[in-house]
């Protein structure tokens, strides 16, 4: 498969945000490293000897900025080619424009993700990488791959468009919720009614929450 | 009328999440939604403490990220709060606990949040996958 192998960098602060991530693109076989700062970026730059293939950077890092990571890599001539993605929460004009144009950045993203349209994102740039990486290749190849990516991001889109419909028939409704819940709370040994696997114990103790969050 | 009478489910759009990652495995999402929970309850207690001491610009910081965080996930009642605290803290200058207004919706927020994090264990566990609300 076209993705199968390829290496994204994500460097986010937020360990949920890069789960997120990787959780995403390896629906396309697409390996994911993680780095929450400079320093664990600077030490994954390199996977199996080869560079990563694109980094998606977040702007909003707590130490060094993601404008600071981008400028040492577009300094440092072994990592000035690598693709990057800018992530952003802050969705003004001047963000994006001084991302684009200090840093010739082609893709931004907007946080919240989209998962649909940052897949696409990074298929396109992965994509477009392996093409100029593999000028040669026989035209009907590249065609057929190009469909292929085609197909994958039509099928993601189709299965979110419904999910309105299905979000009414799976969502749990209140008194099952406190059916479950108040059931949990008396026995927290009774598992679940479910094939599917039990991962750990249950332990729902709302005093607890609570008490951490006053 | 005990808490457990209080719990309504608050709007966390999981399957719609599901739905738009295109993974449809409950363990998977489930883990993602365990990591929710810790990098946020580690949030709210960081900037509580924050909000206490002198340190506008990280509590900023950190409601951002909170406010992010949540927003990616679908934790959308979290998200509505957060982004009007946000907004307001960058339109005013945080006057420590003199700040009234801020600390009342952040006491809104932290409420939200705990009731976002039981529907959450909740549902994935309908779904035979157990969270955890401590680590």
């Amino acid at each position: 498969m076209l993705f199968t192998g390829k290496v994204v960098m994500i460097v986010d602060d937020s360990y949920t945000i890069r789960h997120q991530v990787r959780l995403l693109l390896s629906k396309y076989d697409i390996i994911v490293i993680e780095a929450h700062n400079k320093t664990s970026m600077l030490n994954h730059l390199l996977y199996k000897g080869q560079l990563v293939d694109l980094i998606l950077m977040d702007l909003g890092l707590k130490e060094t900025s993601g404008f600071d990571l981008m400028e040492f890599l577009q300094a440092t001539p072994n990592y000035k080619h690598i693709p990057i993605i800018v992530l952003t929460g802050d969705a003004t004009k001047n963000t994006v424009l001084e991302a684009a144009s200090a840093f010739k950045i082609e893709h931004y993203a907007i946080k919240p993700i989209d998962p649909i349209s940052l897949s696409n994102k990074v298929l396109t740039v992965l994509e477009k990488q392996h093409f100029s990486n593999h000028s040669n290749m026989n035209p009907e190849v590249a065609e057929r791959l190009k469909t292929h990516k085609k197909e994958q991001l039509s099928k993601d889109a189709n299965k979110s468009a419904s999910s309105d419909e299905n979000s009414k028939a799976t969502d749990p409704n209140p008194n099952h919720i406190e059916k479950i819940l108040k059931s949990t709370l008396t026995n927290p040994k009774t598992e679940p009614d479910s094939n599917k696997p039990q991962k750990d114990k249950m332990h729902t103790n709302i005093d607890n929450i609570n008490k951490r969050l006053q | 009328m005990s808490e457990m009478d209080n719990v309504i489910p608050i709007g966390v759009h999981i399957t719609r999440f599901m739905n738009d990652m295109g993974i449809d495995d409950f363990d998977d999402i489930g883990f993602l939604y365990q990591d929710y929970i810790f990098e946020c309850i580690d949030l709210v207690e960081s900037i509580s403490n924050m909000m206490l001491t002198a340190a506008p610009a990280e509590v900023e910081k950190l409601i951002h990220n909170f406010k992010g965080v949540s927003a990616n996930l679908y934790v959308d009642p979290v998200y509505s709060l957060l982004l009007v605290l946000d907004n307001y803290l960058l339109s005013h200058s945080l006057d420590q606990k003199t700040d009234q207004e801020a600390n009342d919706l952040w006491q809104e927020i932290k409420r939200t949040f705990a009731r976002a994090c039981i529907d959450i264990v909740a549902f994935f566990a309908t779904n035979g996958v157990s969270l955890e609300l401590n680590r």
